[in-house]
């Protein structure tokens, strides 16, 4: 309770009631804007929130990442444009809603069932998170080599494409994640002798240069798609019956997301599809999905918000990131002096309460800012593609070029943007590549603890059995993940999130 | 594969295309749609080049990264080097990579039924080069340049990439940017890049 109170209390000083307003403000404008997702975004942002003391900036950033949600539901709603991926089951009947006049309503629909979700994962967390650090804390190197194995392999099994390439993708994350002054030695490994590289490649170079540049290399090719026609919103008011016929699936959707949150890899998409599926299988006129039921935008926004939240659940208790985002609020954690994983509740009790405090201030003010400032967002979409794309590039190379004034993080991104293209056109995600790249040296400093310990046994991960538990894990997820009944289920389930 | 599946399908794509993964119906979202519609039946080295050149990327950086590792003290696995990690990563990495290729020539051999064709893009060589440039110069010559400079010349540069964008036009959109920037990174974040280098007697 006093930690609750706490967190409170850091939630609502001036200054974080401020970051947290403009990360959500941020987080939705660039979720509306097609062309720019998520994980580019907060990889642009990130060093504008290294101004600020850690607590502040990790609120900000979280308010970016849930206001980008929002965002992107928006546009799915009234355009027909999902600004993210999971999203976009929300465009189905949501925009139907719209054309039918009732954008307001799927609006409000989907703004009221992502703040109980919310609440509701807000909560989750602030349960269950404790006693999870509490067991992570026994772990040892061999337990935490296992562990983030598991990570790494779950969070490929739900994506789509080539497990292959995945896997490879994988492994080159975590040799580039190896670039730098090994810790141990002292050795500075891979850097063609160039001191500036020994602090190691930068994640945010790595984020903005995959997930920014290379889309942007894609898009001068295709150009992109703009919408003709923005839906009017008439009125917000739900009537009685609405409430009746969306509250089921606000609970339902709140459940499943909360649940399935927590697993590594798309699982807040995975939440938003599987949510709607569910609602139209036990629904008594599954006919009318697809045709504007507010049911089909009430669940899988639930969902998809709920499990928005308890992503942070891994990352706050076992430092392991469950997309790409929070690979980046890794990094974010590190940057700041703070080891993310099960000591941060201990070691950071004003951090870690809060960050969750302030996520349910952010979800209130989320609603509070939207729903009046529709119009104003949708004329964000008026901006032209050809304004914002030097605008990013100028925005990633002084963000990047800011983080200790190191010309080699500016090309870095250009040998990542290439490199992202390249293996984007050759059907390869760059999401577990980042993930690679942030876990390598937790990979390699475990995986040597270990050995030492054990002196040079590796049968030790097979031996102790909290370890053996979590690698016969992963080989069930890759096992799974092969068959394929299964396969056809991952197509639907895209890696990258935005 | 779902190569044809790039890193954000939804966004970008036309909308009623969006299909939704229905529960009993979901079977439907296999492989097979993305053939379906394609105009001409895709060459047998179309399907399989994206994994062909993807497999020897990675072949390609597992051999160096391995290699590179030699130069650092390996050890044994009691006593490891800073080279032992990455070389065992290294070369799990490039038998990936061949497993990927070796796949890739299995399906150029024998195609699968449910193959989609890869979405095959023409490659923006000029403007990708100008966008990349633009990058690089900001390295170069930001700290003899300072930052205004800097902005206002490689912001120029990946303007002129945009579609129809004349050198004009550029100038405009340059010019509006690194004002933003400036308010932004100046004015409001007080960055500590000093405004003009000593190139241009800052």
């Amino acid at each position: 309770m006093d930690n609750i109170l706490l967190g409170i209390q850091t939630a609502l000083t001036p200054t974080n009631l401020l970051v947290c307003l403009i990360g959500c403000a941020l987080g939705t404008a660039v979720g509306v804007l097609p062309g720019i997702g998520p994980t580019a975004t907060i990889a642009l942002l990130l060093p504008i929130t290294f101004n600020f003391d850690p607590v502040s900036s990790l609120i900000m950033l979280a308010g970016i990442y849930y206001g980008a949600q929002y965002g992107g539901s928006t546009t799915a709603i009234l355009l027909n444009l999902p600004g993210e991926t999971s999203a976009a089951v929300t465009a189905i009947d949501g925009y139907q809603m719209a054309r039918q006049g009732r954008a307001g309503q799927a609006l409000a629909t989907a703004a009221l069932g992502s703040f109980f979700a919310g609440t509701v994962a807000t909560v989750v967390l602030a349960v269950f998170a404790p006693p999870l650090a509490e067991a992570a804390l026994k772990f040892g190197p061999a337990e935490y080599f296992s562990l983030v194995v598991l990570g790494l392999v779950a969070s490929i099994a739900l994506a789509s494409g080539s497990l292959w390439k995945a896997l490879a993708m994988i492994m080159l994350g975590l040799l580039l994640g190896l670039v730098g002054q090994d810790v141990e030695s002292g050795a500075s490994r891979f850097t063609f002798g160039a001191g500036e590289l020994d602090g190691g490649l930068n994640f945010v170079s790595l984020a903005v240069g995959m997930f920014g540049v290379a889309e942007i290399l894609r898009n001068l090719a295709t150009g992109i798609h703009r919408p003709s026609m923005v839906r009017e919103v008439k009125s917000l008011r739900l009537s009685r019956q609405d409430f009746k016929d969306m509250t089921p699936p606000v609970l339902r959707g709140t459940l499943m997301g909360s649940l399935l949150g927590i697993l590594p890899g798309a699982g807040h998409v995975l939440a938003s599809f599987t949510s709607y599926s569910v609602e139209k299988r036990i629904s008594k006129t599954p006919e009318r999905f697809g045709h504007g039921a507010i049911e089909g935008v009430a669940a899988p926004e639930s969902a998809n918000n709920a499990a928005a939240q308890t992503s942070f659940i891994p990352l706050l208790t076992l430092g392991l990131p469950a997309n790409p985002v929070m690979a980046l609020l890794i990094g974010a954690f590190i940057i700041q002096g703070i080891t993310p994983g099960p000591n941060v509740i201990n070691d950071e009790p004003v951090l870690f309460w809060g960050l969750i405090a302030s996520m349910w201030v952010g979800n209130l003010m989320l609603v509070a800012l939207n729903l009046p400032l529709i119009g104003l967002w949708v004329k964000l979409l008026t901006i032209p593609y050809r304004v914002l794309f030097p605008a990013i590039i100028a925005f990633s190379t002084i963000g990047c070029y800011s983080l200790g004034l190191n010309a080699y993080h500016v090309f870095a991104i250009a040998f990542f943007g290439l490199l992202g293209y390249v293996l984007i056109r050759f059907g390869c995600e760059p999401a577990p590549l980042l993930l690679g790249f942030v876990l390598g040296p937790l990979l390699e400093e475990n995986f040597r603890r270990a050995m030492t310990i054990s002196r040079g046994d590796a049968s030790v991960f097979l031996t102790r059995p909290i370890s053996l538990a979590m690698l016969i894990v992963a080989a069930i997820f890759l096992v799974v993940a092969v068959l394929p009944s299964i396969k056809k289920k991952r197509d639907v389930v895209f890696a990258e999130d935005e | 594969m779902a190569t044809n599946n790039g890193p954000a399908p939804a966004r970008g794509r036309d909308p009623s295309e969006a299909t939704p993964p229905g529960g009993s119906d979901g079977a439907a979202h296999g492989g097979t749609d993305g053939a379906a519609d394609s105009p001409s039946t895709p060459s047998r080295w179309q399907l399989t080049k994206a994994d062909f050149f993807s497999g020897a990327i990675f072949v390609a950086f597992g051999v160096a990264f391995a290699a590179a590792s030699s130069q650092y003290t390996v050890g044994t696995l009691l006593r490891m080097g800073p080279g032992y990690f990455p070389r065992l990563l290294g070369i799990i990495l490039a038998v990936m990579g061949l497993a990927i290729v070796a796949l890739a020539a299995l399906r150029f051999v024998r195609p699968r039924a449910d193959d989609q064709v890869p979405e095959d893009q023409p490659v923006p060589w000029m403007r990708g080069s100008l966008l990349l440039v633009a990058v690089l110069l900001f390295g170069f010559i930001i700290s003899g340049a300072g930052l205004l400079p800097t902005v206002l010349i490689t912001t120029f540069i990946a303007a002129l990439a945009g579609q129809g964008t004349t050198p004009a036009r550029a100038a405009v959109i340059a010019a509006g940017i690194t004002l933003l920037c400036m308010v932004i990174f100046v004015f409001l974040l007080r960055l500590t890049v000093p405004l003009f280098g000593p190139w241009v007697g800052g």
